[in-house]
């Protein structure tokens, strides 16, 4: 099955928002990004399969869109982006297509969502990122059921991501930019880690 | 062999004399089992006191003639029809008058001399059309048809009967024998019967007996259409009478301000029908959007496809060798990134592979990166995003418009409820103003189907009335003809009636045939200057009298003197003063004694009538039955028996005096 377009796009976008930062962006970033940036997309009443690639929950209850790893392959193979054992970098390369991928209208409409996820994974640590975005209901719910792989943004556990939809909807309005609306959201879910409460 | 009258043309005919009766199981004549009597010829009196069961021998011996036991409320229609629908009346008849345990073994035997020959057959009086015994004598010989089963019996008494008449079928002769013949204790009167007439004329006067079923059946049938016809006129009438109504209905819920009306339930009206309007401009609309959403989606669809493998091929085919990390590390770090060697010849091997567009792990030939091409297969990549980004904002549009239809659907069909609640809360509350505005039902569809009620009704009586008047045309044919047969014998026919019937009346009287409309042929009286059309304008016995001297006279007249028939007659002297007794006895003495034969029951009594008869008579031409012996007396008919024996002695000397 070919690689959506649409994931070498967000691969590019999120290594390249990352930065060269604390050496890269890990394969785990990756991917916990790519899974944010669509929630985002799903709190902006965009269905989960308009993303263009699904995600599932792994053992150790983390998301994980096989789109992603696809598309990171054949950019290392093109030379967009660069690897060491850890960390992937974009290369000028990468850079270049970026610019040049950013103008096409499909994945210029996932601008905002990408960029939310980012800005959100920049304002916290990443170890507190990556535990905050495990205290997301679908997650979480994936990890008090024994870390059973499950397909993401299907299921009953929807229904608790809408809850926490409805409450961001409440508390920020319907005019509410991704970046806001992420950052909020994290900021949340990270405390809530820390408490150990919902 | 019939004999030609002399005065016309048509052939007389001969009638059945009763010669011998017999009763077997009778349960009514319960003194004997068998109860028989030798009929002579000239008058047969059988004379009993009241309930002794005369008029039942008188209906018994006319079953064992005729198979049938005419209905009292019958009507007459023709011979045929006469036959056929008494045929099954016997049985009730005679049901309660004989019982059960005699209902097998109870038959009736009669001989009658008719013609050349001597008819003697037996009926049960439960078996019909069928004969348990038939013997005909003729010239000295007897047939037997005993080995024959009843219904072929039955065949050939007819055949043979008919035969010997001279008339065209049996149910002639039963016409005959039980209208003409018979004045029994149903009294219907001959004479004032014009159907009965009628079909007497065409039977005894008519130069074509045959015609007689043909007349009787057209006569039928002008009746039938005449009736329909003016039934569909009832009908046609009740439906006008009904339009109007609902005419008068519709005028008198329309005063002068219906205009105003008119307008507002126009008003309304008018108003449903525009928000109908927009409800069916919102559907259109909104379908026409879907499906320029579907269209736009499905072109998306296969772009979407298109730059997906086209963007697939840009990652393909655009491998640079140089641009690998392990490449790039080696040229760069001067260092193989495989196995940690960092010998320059080693480096500048990898620098030769890439140099030279091979791979330098397996020596393998790479294609040189086509600028060009990608260059291309970007610029198809954009030109299909391009493409999808404007049916993206095409089918975004359409979404736009198919929310506001839905939204404008929503809301006409919410104003078209309350458009159409208007109206009828309006129709409701001026009900019959509503009767004249909706003409194209309710109402209108109502008078429509009246309307063409009335014309089909009308077109069905002209049908009827056409039948009518063609049925008419031949029955007045038919009657033009016996008329004119009668016409030419009344010469020597009214002078035997009024011989009779003078006799009886002491009066002035004639009798002459009119054509009445739509009756038809009809005998009319008159007594000396009066003309007596109907029965009610005589005395009951004048009545009676009179009838029986018609059917006398007919006798004498038509029927041949040497195969007379018997003529029955049961209980006439009704209410006769003395005076009329003995001009009523007189005047059936007279025809007895004439060669013609009288059958006759009466009531012992005092009366004159019996002793005249028998005086006229004697006892050459009269047998007396004292019917006393026949069957049991009640106890106050057994408490005056010695004044039975008084009057029977009285008659039986009566007869020897002569």
């Amino acid at each position: 099955m070919e690689t959506p377009s649409v994931a070498y796009f967000d691969c590019l976008y999120i290594l390249s928002a990352l930065g060269s930062g604390s050496g890269g962006t890990s394969h785990s970033e990756l991917h916990d990004l790519g899974y944010l940036a669509c929630l985002l997309s799903m709190l902006d009443d965009k269905p989960a399969a308009d993303w263009g690639y699904s995600f599932s929950a792994t053992r150790a209850s983390a998301p994980f869109g096989r789109a992603l790893t696809d598309a990171m392959e054949t950019l290392l193979s093109r030379g967009a982006i660069s690897s060491d054992a850890r960390f992937l970098l974009v290369t000028p390369q990468g850079e270049a297509d970026l610019e040049r991928w950013a103008r096409l209208s499909a994945n210029a409409r996932r601008l905002p969502y990408l960029r939310g996820a980012a800005a959100s994974a920049l304002s916290l640590t990443f170890p507190a990122f990556s535990s905050g975005l495990h205290e997301e209901p679908q997650l979480r719910a994936s990890g008090s059921s024994g870390g059973v792989p499950r397909v993401l943004n299907e299921g009953p556990a929807v229904n608790l991501l809408h809850h926490h939809f409805e409450q961001l909807t409440r508390g920020l309005g319907e005019r509410r930019s991704p970046v806001v609306a992420g950052t909020v959201w994290m900021t949340y879910l990270t405390a809530t880690a820390v408490s150990g409460d919902d | 062999m019939a004999e030609t009258s002399s005065a016309t043309s048509f052939e007389r005919i001969a009638l059945p004399r009763v010669a011998y009766v017999r009763l077997q199981d009778f349960t009514l004549f319960s003194a004997d089992r068998i109860v028989e009597a030798d009929v002579p010829g000239g008058v047969f009196c059988l004379a009993g006191a009241n309930g002794l069961g005369k008029s039942t021998f008188l209906t018994a011996v006319n079953y064992a003639m005729t198979g049938i036991v005419p209905r009292p409320t019958l009507k007459f229609d023709s011979p045929a029809e006469y036959l056929k629908k008494n045929l099954s009346y016997a049985d009730d008849y005679f049901t309660g008058r004989i019982s059960e345990a005699d209902r097998e073994t109870c038959e009736i035997c009669v001989a009658m001399e008719i013609g050349g020959a001597m008819l003697t057959l037996t009926r049960s009086p439960f078996e019909v059309e069928s004969l348990r015994d038939l013997s005909i004598e003729r010239g000295g010989s007897i047939e037997s048809f005993g080995d024959e089963d009843g219904e072929t019996r039955e065949r050939l008494f007819r055949e043979a009967l008919v035969a010997e008449s001279g008339l065209v079928s049996f149910d002639q002769f039963v016409f005959l024998q039980l209208l003409v013949l018979t004045f029994d204790e149903r009294r219907h009167l001959l004479s004032w019967d014009s159907k009965v007439v009628e079909q007497a004329l065409y039977l005894l006067f008519g130069d074509d007996r045959e015609q007689a079923e043909n007349a009787a059946k057209a006569r039928r049938l002008y009746e039938q259409q005449d009736s329909l016809a003016r039934n569909t006129q009832y009908q046609v009438t009740r439906l006008r009478s009904q339009l109007e109504d609902l005419r008068r209905v519709v005028e008198e819920n329309s005063p002068d301000d219906d205009v105003d009306l008119v307008a507002q339930f126009q008003g309304h009206e008018a108003v449903r029908d525009e928000v109908d309007e927009r409800v069916k401009r919102s559907e259109e609309l909104l379908s026409d959007e879907q499906l320029r959403l579907n269209d736009d989606v499905a072109a998306q669809v296969e772009l979407r496809s298109e730059y997906e493998a086209t963007f697939a091929n840009i990652m393909k085919g655009t491998h640079d060798i140089s641009k690998h990390p392990i490449v790039r590390a080696a040229m760069d770090d001067r260092r193989c990134e495989i196995c940690g060697s960092t010998n320059t010849e080693s480096v500048a091997s990898i620098s030769h592979s890439v140099s030279e567009s091979a791979c330098p792990l397996c020596g393998a030939q790479l294609s040189a990166v086509d600028a060009a091409a990608e260059a291309k297969t970007y610029e198809r990549l954009e030109q299909i995003d391009a493409q999808l980004e404007a049916l993206n904002e095409s089918a975004s549009s359409h979404a736009d418009a198919i929310r506001r239809y839905k939204d404008e659907l929503e809301s006409a069909t919410s104003d078209l409820d309350l458009a159409e609640q208007a109206l009828s809360d309006f129709m409701v509350a001026h009900e019959g103003h509503v009767l004249s505005l909706t003409a194209e039902d309710g109402i209108g569809r109502i008078a429509q189907h009246l309307e063409s009620a009335i014309q089909k009704g009308l077109e069905q009586k002209e049908v009827h009335k056409k039948k009518r008047d063609a049925a008419k045309k031949h029955w007045a044919e038919a009657q033009r003809d016996v008329a004119a047969s009668y016409t030419a014998a009344e010469d020597d026919f009214i002078p035997l009636f009024q011989d009779l019937a003078e006799s009886f009346l002491g009066l002035d009287l004639s009798i002459a045939l009119e054509e009445r409309k739509p009756a038809g042929l009809q005998f009319v009286v008159s007594v000396g200057s009066s003309t007596r059309r109907s029965a009610n304008d005589v005395s009951e016995s004048q009545r009676y009298f009179i009838d029986i001297a018609l059917r006398m006279a007919l006798c004498q007249y038509v029927v041949r003197p040497d195969s007379p028939g018997t003529l029955l007659i049961d209980t006439p002297e009704g209410s006769l003063d003395i005076a009329y007794e003995v001009r009523a006895g007189d005047m059936l003495g007279r025809f007895g004694t004439g060669g013609r034969n009288i059958l006759i029951t009466a009531n012992i009594n005092t009366s004159q009538l019996l002793l005249e008869v028998a005086r006229t008579c004697g006892d050459d031409r009269m047998r007396l039955v004292r019917m006393t012996e026949w069957t049991e007396l009640s106890d106050v008919q057994r408490a005056s028996e010695d004044l039975f024996d008084s009057a029977y002695g009285a008659i039986e000397q009566a007869l020897g005096s002569r």
